[in-house]
């Protein structure tokens, strides 16, 4: 069985020096995948590497079976959205035609825009809640509507794969849910396979089925997040003491730390 | 399409609403940008017209002056019209619509609308060229121009090369072009300082530019320039606006980065160096076409209104240059510095601080 997307002992780092170094991870189809991390630890240059941003040094990054690098870029843009950390805004640009870049992959030269595209790109709108802001300049937007802005331009690229760099970041609690919740209606509905780098443990076990857990440029645990979010774990992991309780709701696992200052606050 | 329609259930009437809120955006957007067009090739066109009458037709009758600028008559009205003005006028024209793509092409890459080819040294380049046959080799037929061309790219590939490291960044870019323009003024001023007076006034004035003088063949070689300038450009055109969202967003959509940049670069250094080839370099107007464009259609658009902006700033500076009171005539040049460095000077005072754009 082919996976939407894997990579078979990379290599790969910035300059010299590699920060992976003989990785292999295989993303399973149809999921949300959470890479999870201390800093520096190369999940986000895994994920650059399996979105193609970043040249492997050795080994391979295979897109449904076939190497990401040997095949055409704009074919690889039509399987593969990826929603970079922090995505720059052109000046002046507005909502609409920034959304509108979404379908670039799907175009040939000259080729004008189609009823579909637009269907898409009303449709990328209205599912991240952003079509009142059509006309409105994106640099005049706050934190969370930006990024909402910038998930629409991912969903307007229309991809079975979709990889994204702490698309929570920056934004408020809420906000954050309602991204999350987002993908999730997507990942289920569609089938879409989700790989999304988080500094929330939390948020991870809520909405990703399979966990990825990364220190020091390797992969030291995966799995479901029951599996992969224990207590020694975490431990292991971050370096965190950590106490692990089932959601009250969900059941799913949830951590609430111990740092040094907790325990003395103990009841 | 199904895609996302079917997760989010959407109510038909507000899906219809917000298509027809996208159309309607746009397409006010895009009647903005033709609107804007039509007005500059109005401006153009009587720009032209002022060009070839004003300073007076003299002895020409006025019955001569449209068939002479088709090259129907001979004589006094055959030389006035078509050898002198109307090549004059057109070279204003062609030499400032590449000037302007040029400009624009580079602050789209750059990503900061204060760019233009001479960051990586173009007009130092082809001054140290032109002025080294000026000079030296004053006889060489077509010397100037051809020097000027050599002079640029030579200089292009030397920036090139050095920023290379690692692959391109253009922020290095930018620093080594500084530096290596640097090297060619130290090297323009060595040569001044040991020729002769004449030799001196001439590369004076081919340095500040001027579209005195310019002849059919500097037209034609202008026009099919701008040509495939213009055909590259358009190609260019997706590329350069992924781009504008950054480099990783870009990949992810399919760009080529690395090629598409290395092909911005050369080509709007091409473009500059063909235009400084023929008329000097004519300072200020590819740095300030793109901001004027971006005004008046809004940053996104720029990219194709720049040349029209800068046909008109050359064309419309040398009818000054030629006219003006009190001044004329000198070198278009010096028209288009005295007007574009205070909106240049303008331009970066009304910059927000910490904008990148």
């Amino acid at each position: 069985m082919t996976h939407p997307i894997e990579a078979r002992s990379i290599t790969a780092g910035y300059g010299k020096d590699s920060v992976i170094d003989g990785l292999s991870v295989a993303v399973p189809r149809g999921r949300i995948t959470a890479l999870v991390g201390p800093n520096a630890c190369g999940k986000s240059t895994l994920l650059k590497s399996l979105a193609r941003l970043l040249p492997v040094a050795s080994g391979s990054v295979l897109l449904e079976g076939s190497d990401i690098h040997a095949l055409p870029t704009r074919e690889v843009a039509r399987k593969l959205g990826i929603l970079p950390q922090s995505p720059i805004a052109p000046e002046s640009i507005t909502v609409g035609d920034l959304v509108w870049r979404g379908r670039h992959p799907h175009r040939r030269f000259g080729q004008r825009r189609t009823a579909a595209d637009d269907a898409l790109i009303t449709d990328a709108l209205l599912a991240t809640g952003t079509a009142e802001l059509i006309d409105r300049p994106v640099d005049e937007l706050s934190g969370g509507q930006r990024q909402r802005v910038w998930i629409a331009l991912a969903l307007a690229q229309d991809t079975p794969v979709l990889l994204l760099d702490e698309p929570t970041t920056y934004l408020d609690i809420a906000h954050q849910f309602e991204v999350m919740d987002l993908l999730g209606d997507l990942n289920e509905q569609t089938g879409k396979t989700i790989v999304l780098v988080s500094h929330d443990l939390n948020q991870a076990a809520l909405y990703a089925s399979s966990i990825v857990a990364m220190r020091a440029g390797r992969i030291v645990h995966q799995g479901a997040p029951e599996q992969v979010l224990t207590e020694e774990t975490v431990a292991d992991v971050f370096g965190l003491n950590c106490v692990v309780v089932p959601h009250p709701r969900t059941a799913k696992p949830q951590i609430f730390p111990l740092g040094r200052r907790t325990l003395t606050q103990e009841k | 399409m199904e895609l996302i329609t079917r997760v989010t259930s959407v109510d038909p009437t507000l899906r219809d609403a917000t298509l027809a809120r996208l159309r309607a955006d746009r397409r006010a957007r895009s009647r903005r940008t033709v609107l804007t067009v039509s007005v500059l090739v109005a401006a153009l066109v009587a720009l032209l017209v002022a060009s070839v009458l004003l300073g007076g037709v003299g002895r020409v009758e006025p019955a001569d002056v449209l068939p002479a600028a088709f090259g129907m008559r001979t004589g006094l009205a055959d030389y006035m019209i078509f050898r002198i003005r109307v090549p004059r006028a057109l070279a204003a024209l062609l030499s400032g619509a590449l000037f302007g793509l040029a400009g624009a092409l580079y602050q789209r890459l750059v990503r900061n609308p204060l760019a233009t080819p001479d960051i990586v040294g173009i007009s130092a380049g082809a001054g140290a060229g032109a002025t080294t046959v000026l000079l030296l080799a004053p006889a060489l037929p077509l010397g100037a121009p051809l020097a000027a061309v050599t002079g640029s790219l030579v200089l292009l590939a030397a920036v090139y090369a050095l920023s290379l490291r690692g692959g391109l960044n253009t922020y290095r870019l930018v620093l080594v072009g500084i530096g290596l323009s640097g090297v060619c003024t130290a090297y323009t001023n060595y040569l001044f300082s040991v020729a002769d007076q004449h030799s001196i006034a001439v590369a004076m004035r081919w340095l500040i530019g001027s579209v005195n003088g310019v002849d059919w063949t500097g037209v034609t070689t202008l026009a099919v320039g701008l040509l495939l300038c213009v055909l590259c450009a358009a190609r260019l055109g997706r590329p350069l606006s992924s781009m504008s969202l950054g480099d990783g967003l870009a990949t992810g959509l399919g760009t080529s980065v690395p090629a598409a940049r290395v092909a911005v670069l050369a080509l709007g250094a091409g473009a500059a160096a063909l235009a400084t080839s023929v008329v000097g370099p004519i300072g200020f107007v590819s740095l300030i076409s793109g901001p004027i464009a971006a005004r008046l259609v809004g940053a996104d658009r720029a990219f194709g209104v720049a040349p029209f902006v800068g046909a008109a700033l050359v064309l419309g500076a040398d009818v000054l240059a030629q006219n003006a009171p009190l001044i004329s005539p000198v070198p278009t040049g010096v028209l288009t510095a005295l007007l574009g460095a205070p909106y240049f000077v303008w331009l970066i005072l009304r910059r927000r601080p910490g904008a990148t754009s």
